[in-house]
């Protein structure tokens, strides 16, 4: 089911009414609605797939009551090893398959031996990357001691199920989540009230933001070699625009759906725009992501510690790790070597670290912000281009200068109207995170009235005739 | 949770007031202006009395040079086909013509063979005829073939939630309601006749097999046209352009039919296997014309 769909607009509403007509019986019975309606929500999309989440949800709820149970260190390495193994071997299996097979015959290839082996059919199941990532934090961290299992398997089930998050992230820690799942939910109506404020802003992303840009983003990147420098580079950006809109409007959306159940999501992207470095850049765009990496690969890999060549090593690794798990080629990998690379200089230099909730933009820091935009949005194309070779040819093309042309966004009126309407909500989009910013706020607030101007701009200027995915459903 | 179903009611009670508000200036926007073939009729097609309209998709839109077809014949006549439709739509056409307050001697109907053989259903660009969606003949053109369709009856909802056609159809209407708004003659690809023109380009008609189709009548939209036609007293002629090595067999009918299918034989008159260029209608125009003469 997806959040920009008519279908989600009659559930909503009904899971609401029954989540919260229970409020005075118990809040077991909340859960249980939250369960059921969580298994509908990802089944409406393939039901075949919901005994993988059970299965997933099942064997860390096992692992996680025999480790606590369990002193052994042998033994808790081996409970420990269950839950990767099948964590990581489901993700492995069904989104890395075809990966190996394919580099594999293209390796032989390369040296002139051909193996006749041709892809497997595998159908990815949607948002396998995040939940069996948040059911591994679960384990991880009972192994390390740092959480006590649950013991309620409805808890647990609903923690890993909850639909807001369940198929893009944020990619949730059960010391955080799972101990709500605990407590009996009061309505607030502030709370609730700053639910639909960032339910609508991340529909505005979603489907004004993200859905106009990839209008044009989709013609050039069908045909490149159409296309002039500056519409490439024009293209190259609003395809950064719609990969923040795309994936930060579902994170808004799902954190304002589960403030409508009572529930506190982590915050997962805090204008990383305005960042004035790449690694301020990691601190702002996929939150949930990088921490866990952070937490679960980098800090045991050794983090920050160690000689220079050691600590590059690290970074290297987290992000070439992370390019991978966003996609399954080459693509993902060479953006994320990008990434580790352009984060290197802070890493020699020793800048010193700035703090997540420094929201300071003077006019000395503007090139350090235009220079980072700008590495990102170069670094996009990697993430979008369907091979590298495709991404290597844009990023000529860009620099060749060839050509002033922009026939592609003022053509023809239609065209004029779309980059008109891409421009203004960008615009819209960029003032109001601005606003945000300053105030040190982590995420935009509507007020009553800004919140009708922005649900007409949804109603006006959204795609809803051929809505597109998100774009992290494929992740 | 009252204060909070208070506070949503009202955002989105303002809100969706608002949306209606902007939804009916926008359709307002297009009445007035000329952008889509139905409020062409309306305000650029000032006589009350025509010698012949052409009803039909693309095939229509670009098969006949109706300026020519005027100088040629001596008749008074104007293009109102639009591309990516049925014969429901050149139904609806007629009605919204005649509704209009004009009447026409003749229709010259082009239907294409899968307008006349696939069942009857919604076609691309039948939400062109939204903004006139208080009209009881647009409101049952939508409702009846809405009805089974399985996605939400966006056309048909439009009468009482206007903003919801304009919403899903932004592109298509919201927009142009704008460019209606300050340019109200400018049209969506056809000219002051409501004709478009295919230009000269390198169709070879490379692996096109020559072939014969036979064509049959028993279609519902066209009876109905048929009928509309007898009632008015109009008389109804059905047209069928070259179309690229294809010959249609008319089968026995009570229709007035032009059958220039098998005309040309050069793939350099068309622009690709079932639309002429701008040299293909001309040619074809001379001999529709050759029949006019013949027959009146």
């Amino acid at each position: 089911m997806l959040f920009n769909s008519f279908t989600f607009l009659v559930f909503l509403p009904i899971v609401f009414v029954l989540y919260w007509g229970l409020q005075k019986k118990s809040f077991q019975l909340q859960n249980i609605v939250l369960l059921i309606a969580s298994y509908i929500f990802y089944g409406w999309w393939d039901y075949r797939f919901l005994a993988l989440i059970f299965a997933s949800t099942l064997v860390d709820y096992l692992v996680g009551l025999n480790l606590a149970k369990q002193d052994n260190i042998m033994q808790r390495k081996i409970l420990l090893s269950i839950s990767l193994l099948f964590n990581l071997g489901l993700l492995c299996y069904f989104k890395y398959t075809n990966f190996f097979i394919d580099s594999w015959i293209e390796a032989w290839d390369t040296v002139g031996i051909h193996f006749n082996i041709s892809s497997l059919s595998i159908i990815l199941p949607v948002g396998i990357s995040f939940y069996t990532f948040q059911t591994l934090s679960y384990t991880i961290d009972i192994y390390r001691k740092q959480l006590k299992p649950t013991t309620s398997f409805l808890r647990f089930a609903t923690y890993v199920a909850f639909f807001p998050q369940l198929v893009a992230g944020p990619i949730e820690r059960a010391a955080h989540l799972l101990p709500q799942f605990d407590e009996k939910r009061i309505f607030d109506f502030e709370y609730a009230k700053s639910g639909v404020s960032l339910i609508l802003w991340g529909m505005f992303k979603k489907v004004v933001i993200a859905d106009n840009c990839a209008f044009f983003v989709n013609q050039i990147y069908d045909n490149v070699e159409a296309y002039s420098s500056v519409e490439l580079s024009i293209g190259a950006i609003l395809f950064g625009l719609q990969i923040y809109g795309d994936f930060s409007g579902y994170s808004d959306i799902a954190i304002g759906v589960a403030r409508l159940f009572g529930f506190d999501l982590m915050t997962n992207f805090r204008f990383p725009y305005f960042s004035k470095s790449i690694p301020e850049f990691w601190r702002r765009w996929h939150i949930s992501l990088s921490t866990w990496f952070r937490d679960y690969l980098y800090i045991p890999l050794g983090g920050n510690r160690g000689t220079t060549l050691f600590k590059a090593r690290n970074i290297f690794i987290i992000f070439l790790v992370s390019g991978l798990w966003h996609g399954a080629n080459w693509t993902f990998v060479i953006w994320g070597g990008i990434h580790a690379c352009l984060s290197l200089p802070m890493l020699i230099t020793k800048k010193p670290k700035v703090k997540p909730n420094n929201n300071s933009l003077t006019l000395r820091q503007i090139p350090a912000l235009l220079y980072t935009f700008i590495m990102v949005m170069l670094a996009w194309v990697f993430f979008r281009a369907d091979s590298w070779s495709q991404a290597y040819r844009y990023i000529e093309r860009i620099i060749s200068l060839d050509s002033l042309n922009v026939n592609l966004f003022i053509g023809s009126s239609k065209m004029i109207l779309f980059s008109l309407v891409v421009f203004f909500s960008s615009l819209v989009l960029f003032v109001m995170e601005y606003k945000a910013f300053k105030k040190v706020e982590k995420e935009v607030k509507l007020s009553a009235l800004s919140s009708i101007a922005i649900f007409l701009m949804i109603l006006f200027l959204g795609v809803f005739k051929n809505p597109n995915d998100f774009i992290y459903f494929q992740f | 949770m009252k204060k909070f179903l208070y506070y949503i009611l009202k955002v989105f009670l303002v809100g969706l007031i608002l949306a209606y508000f902007i939804s009916e200036l926008s359709f307002w926007a297009l009445r007035r202006g000329n952008f889509y073939k139905p409020t062409f009729v309306e305000n650029t097609i000032k006589e009350k009395e025509v010698d012949y309209i052409i009803l039909g998709a693309s095939t229509a839109l670009t098969g006949i040079d109706t300026e020519l077809l005027d100088t040629l014949t001596g008749l008074k006549g104007y293009n109102l086909a639009i591309d990516d439709t049925g014969l429901p739509n050149s139904y609806l056409m007629l009605q919204h013509f005649l509704a209009t307050g004009h009447t026409t001697q003749k229709v010259i109907l082009v239907p294409t063979e899968s307008s006349l053989t696939q069942p009857s259903s919604l076609s691309d660009n039948d939400y062109r005829f939204l903004m006139y969606n208080k009209k009881r003949y647009v409101q049952n053109y939508y409702q009846e073939l809405e009805a089974s369709t399985e996605n939400i009856p966006v056309l048909s909802q439009t009468t009482y939630f206007p903003f919801l056609g304009l919403s899903y159809f932004n592109v298509e209407l919201f927009f142009p309601s704008l460019v209606s708004l300050f340019q109200p003659n400018k049209h969506n690809r056809f000219n002051n006749k409501g004709d478009y023109s295919y230009p000269k380009n390198n169709f070879k008609g490379e692996g096109e097999k020559s072939k014969k189709v036979v064509i049959d009548f028993d279609n519902e939209y066209l009876k109905k046209i048929e009928n509309l036609c007898d009632r008015m007293g109009v008389e109804l002629i059905v047209y069928f352009p070259p179309i690229y090595n294809t010959e249609f067999l008319i089968s026995e009918n009570q229709l007035n039919i032009v059958n220039l299918t098998a005309s040309f034989s050069s793939s350099k008159f068309f622009y690709d296997k079932i639309h002429i260029n701008t040299e293909g209608k001309r040619k074809a125009t001379l001999l529709l014309s050759e029949y006019f003469k013949i027959k009146y």
